[in-house]
């Protein structure tokens, strides 16, 4: 991709909203994509220069639609301010230093002053076959680092990333996550984003399921311990489970899963998972999940002697 | 009966997909189908998924009782995380294939 300055009307000219988050993404996606679920324009060039403010689920969100569009042989090409500011709050200067332009303008970031943030794990696009490997030596590495504790302290966390490599591997027609992670040092707080760019949840459980359900409905479905859609002999129901059983009933954080056109949100009330299902205002082509979890609740993991009782 | 003993990194490089829960199912059913008992260690494992899970143990449901299971089965050298998956697994398993027969 290259960035430039648009000259003509031959392509299709996106604003990046001003506050870009998982809740403001529809109306940038819904001018992307049309109701057959296909590309707008061939051509299509968004314009970063009125961005005030990023997320940094927001990182996943435009990588995967990036992603998804040049599978579909998009030529999309990013407009960006020619000067932005050098401080930490600026949302282009958060972008660069997140490896976003460096992985979509070339490998380069725009900045000779952009770097990798501590409390960055900048983004990335991890498949299914390197994904272990990636937990392992850059996930539980960087958090047991950022954290000072031991590998075996954060494994919880990395068991709730296995989940999700697994279901992706399952049930995406792309075995592609793209992830990015976020410490927030003083809230003892980290906030993954992870997406993929398959078929959605909600679809396979209406094909598998009930046609007639909607998107919200379907989503709160398969987040029930047992329900499968089956989409391999080996699916028992339990991965989405064990993910929010961990990461809001263990850890007391909390996840956020937008797909096709529905939105799941699990909370921890009174120590257990609340489940907020709503239709979202527009379509998500794949499976966006955020994960919010608490630094300050990590458990020992300690040796136990197994018993059946 | 004897007691075998498998320590699961002596059989598969991680516990992480369901292509390595089976490589642990498939020796543990060789040593019941010789009517041995089996213990797990899971030296340098601190914590399972439940695609790991489910292959090296939950599918010994569709052969064995879980009865046959409970006083053939142990597990060794685990943590508090493992015990409790396996354990929550199983029981969701057994009430679930329960519900089925009494329904």
């Amino acid at each position: 991709m290259k960035g430039f300055l648009p000259e003509g009307e031959k392509f299709l000219h996106i604003q990046i909203p001003e506050r870009f988050t998982r809740e403001t993404m529809y109306g940038l996606l819904s001018r992307t994509i049309d109701n057959d679920l296909q590309p707008i324009s061939n051509e299509i060039h968004f314009d970063f220069r009125n961005l005030r403010f990023i997320e940094p689920t927001g990182i996943t969100i435009l990588s995967n639609l990036f992603e998804w569009l040049l599978v579909r042989n998009v030529e999309a090409n990013i407009i960006y301010p020619e000067e932005f500011g050098r401080e930490k709050y600026c949302p282009i200067k958060y972008l660069d230093d997140s490896m976003f332009f460096a992985e979509y303008l070339g490998g380069e970031p725009l900045s000779e002053f952009s770097h990798v943030r501590p409390t960055t794990l900048p983004l990335q696009k991890v498949s299914y076959s390197s994904s272990f490997q990636w937990l392992q030596n850059v996930f539980v590495t960087w958090l047991a680092g950022r954290l000072y504790v031991t590998r075996e302290s954060v494994d919880g966390f990395r068991v709730c990333l296995d989940e999700i490599f697994n279901n992706i591997n399952d049930h995406a027609a792309e075995d592609t996550g793209c992830i990015f992670v976020q410490q927030y040092p003083r809230n003892n707080e980290i906030q993954i984003a992870i997406s993929d760019f398959g078929v959605g949840i909600p679809h396979n459980v209406k094909n598998s399921h009930n046609p007639f359900l909607n998107d919200a409905e379907a989503l709160y479905q398969a987040a029930q311990k047992g329900f499968s859609t089956k989409s391999t002999p080996k699916n028992r129901g339990v991965g989405l489970d064990n993910l929010i059983t961990s990461a809001v009933l263990n850890n007391k954080g909390t996840v956020h899963i937008h797909s096709n056109n529905g939105i799941l949100k699990c909370t921890n009330v009174n120590n257990k998972v609340e489940f907020t299902p709503k239709l979202a205002q527009g379509f998500y082509p794949g499976t966006l999940i955020e994960i919010t979890l608490r630094t300050d609740n990590i458990e020992n993991i300690t040796e136990e002697e197994f018993s059946w009782d | 009966m004897g007691l075998t003993n498998i320590k699961v990194l002596d059989y598969v490089n991680q516990c992480y997909s369901n292509s390595d829960g089976h490589v642990i199912f498939d020796l543990i059913n060789d040593e019941f189908k010789a009517g041995n008992r089996v213990a797990v260690y899971f030296d340098e494992v601190s914590a399972l998924n439940s695609s790991f899970v489910n292959s090296a143990f939950i599918e010994l449901l569709d052969t064995y009782d879980f009865n046959f299971i409970k006083s053939h089965l142990q597990f060794k050298n685990s943590t508090q995380q493992i015990n409790s998956l396996i354990k929550d697994r199983f029981a969701f398993e057994v009430k679930k294939s329960k519900e089925l027969v009494t329904n």
